[in-house]
């Protein structure tokens, strides 16, 4: 028998150890789809943040991801800035322009905070579009692929070994941060402002706090983006994406870490894999959406727990003092 | 003794309507105070002007002696006034443990990078604070509820966590919207030895918004009486119950039912 502690450092072990090999086995498209996952997870888990924990309406996450995109690409591209560090800077870029979002969330809600983030997304948009000079406009930005001490990630198999820690790394940072006080003065913020201020909770810091988290999140994942397709367009980062994501985290689970993980896996696969019936394929990618939401109104996560909670009281887990 | 609280003056209207106006009140150190009143008297506007929710229009606060009326309403926790609400506002999906930790917030220093890393400062910290929030939940006796989700948690119990929650500001003002509410007799009488034992042991001034007249009257140093936002009488419990302002506000004046 093994005592509860060492289980779980023999489940890491096999995890890694799996991760590491299982990409060898996948081919090139397969591996490029679970770069697109990590990205996604990412940028989720980042609206995540602000929507599910903080309870403010951001309808320009797409803005955030190009923002990071646009900014590493063009630092690396132009300025001839690795994508070490172009990475890194077009994140912290896309947190200061965050930040700034958050400031009209501190006088509206609801509705209105919707449209004016609605309205910032669409601004970067055209931004991205007609700055021909800087951003290449409809033609785009083609990004070399990123190289360490002459080792170069040009196969897609090298670039997913960038994107996998780093998106294990923010995954397990946003659980960190949800799971602190900072985490429940945000969710104090959502359920009741009233309350949290009588706690003594700013709620402007909280809320700023929040909106650059989540676009420093969805910074790192443009930045990986661009290594991930080479290529990035003003298309890409359209209204359409920023409802993806919002798909993908009320799908998974508002408020959870998890939850996001799973809508994002769901939901960049389904369009892949409903691609063989390329006729009828909106029609079904529509029709699933509505039956999750209908029948799964807490999200993926929401069953799975309830699932769990059963299986727990089938088969307790055993105990430390029964090892002992 | 010291005057924890005293208000002068004290006026708000909204929109024509005068909720509180020229409202004065003065509360010793470690009195426990009840504010009573009919419905929409006012009483839970005081609150929320003590705690600097709602902005008055004249009138001043003094809390030991500091003027807290031009305080933000999130520097009220950092001076040890502490408040529970009239519709109970837990979060539902956080175990009763993490409501009161929700509390804690004001003891805690660490920020952002330490949380996000959790280094040794935010472990220690955490720590820290769920001993004493464990302490506080045990001190109303929901040690047993402490993981369980308090959306699952029976309303009287919930009012105690929002207590308990109060508590671990380290108060020095508790103020508490009708506590009893939803109580059944036995949870009302464990209430008020609760709150003798706060003014006791801890020294903490209480002052209690309250429909429950019979626990009013049996915990309370002395009572306020609220009407139409005005101040109509101030008393000991005994004063109180048999002054005729307060049995006219309450049950109306004997001519004007023989109108209806």
């Amino acid at each position: 028998m093994f005592h509860k502690k060492q289980v779980k450092y023999i489940q890491w072990i096999f995890s890694i150890v799996a991760i590491i090999i299982i990409p060898h086995f996948l081919d090139a498209y397969l591996i490029y789809i679970s770069s697109l996952v990590c990205i996604f997870i990412i940028l989720a888990i980042g609206l995540d943040l602000v929507i599910g924990y903080t309870g403010q309406i951001s309808l320009c996450h797409a803005a955030f991801f190009a923002i990071g995109a646009y900014t590493s690409a063009i630092l690396t591209t132009k300025a001839g800035i690795p994508f070490w560090f172009s990475m890194p800077l077009g994140a912290v870029t896309t947190a200061l322009i965050g930040f700034c979002v958050g400031i009209p969330a501190l006088r509206l809600g609801g509705l209105y905070l919707a449209l004016v983030t609605l309205g910032f997304g669409e601004i970067v948009q055209m931004v991205t579009n007609n700055w021909i000079l800087i951003t290449n406009g409809p033609d785009g930005i083609v990004i070399p692929s990123p190289e360490l001490v002459g080792f170069s990630f040009s196969s897609d198999l090298r670039v997913f070994y960038i994107i996998m820690p780093i998106t294990i790394c923010l995954v397990t940072i946003g659980r960190n941060i949800v799971q602190s006080n900072i985490g429940r003065a945000f969710i104090a913020v959502r359920d009741d402002e009233i309350a949290a201020q009588s706690f003594g909770m700013r709620l402007a810091r909280y809320k700023t706090i929040s909106f650059s988290l989540s676009a420093f999140y969805a910074g790192i994942g443009g930045g990986l983006y661009t290594v991930t397709t080479n290529f990035i367009c003003p298309t890409d980062f359209g209204i359409v994406t920023s409802i993806d994501v919002l798909a993908m985290i009320v799908i998974g689970g508002l408020g959870t870490i998890i939850g996001p993980i799973f809508g994002a896996i769901l939901l960049t696969l389904l369009p892949e894999i409903l691609r063989t019936i390329a006729e009828i394929k909106e029609l079904a990618y529509g029709s699933l959406l509505l039956i999750f939401l209908i029948f799964m109104p807490g999200g993926i996560w929401g069953i799975l727990s309830n699932l769990l909670i059963k299986v727990r009281m089938v088969f307790p887990l055993t105990t430390e003092k029964k090892v002992n | 003794m010291e005057n924890a609280i005293s208000i002068e003056g004290l006026s708000i209207s909204f929109g024509g309507l005068k909720a509180v106006d020229n409202f004065d009140m003065e509360i010793k150190s470690g009195e426990i105070r009840s504010l009573i009143g009919p419905n929409g008297a006012g009483k839970t506007t005081i609150f929320n002007l003590i705690t600097r929710i709602y902005k008055h229009d004249r009138g001043k606060i003094l809390f030991y002696g500091e003027d807290i009326s031009t305080l933000p309403p999130h520097r009220i926790a950092q001076k040890r006034i502490a408040r529970t609400f009239q519709n109970v506002e837990l979060i539902g999906e956080l175990t009763a443990l993490e409501n009161v930790l929700v509390g804690c917030y004001i003891h805690f220093t660490y920020g952002l990078f330490s949380a996000a890393l959790r280094l040794k400062k935010m472990r220690n910290e955490e720590k820290e604070q769920k001993g004493r929030a464990l302490k506080a939940l045990s001190l109303v006796g929901l040690q047993p509820f402490k993981n369980i989700v308090s959306s699952n948690i029976p309303l009287g119990q919930r009012r105690l966590l929002e207590i308990a929650r109060a508590l671990v500001i380290d108060p020095k003002l508790l103020l508490l919207d009708e506590p009893a509410a939803g109580m059944n007799a036995l949870e009302i009488k464990e209430l008020n030895r609760l709150l003798k034992l706060l003014r006791e042991e801890r020294g903490i001034t209480i002052l209690l918004v309250e429909h429950q007249m019979r626990m009013v009257m049996e915990v309370s140093d002395s009572i306020t009486v609220l009407d139409y936002g005005q101040k109509i009488a101030e008393g000991t419990p005994n004063e109180i119950r048999n002054n005729p302002d307060v049995i006219n506000a309450y049950l109306g004046k004997k001519e004007s039912n023989a109108q209806n």
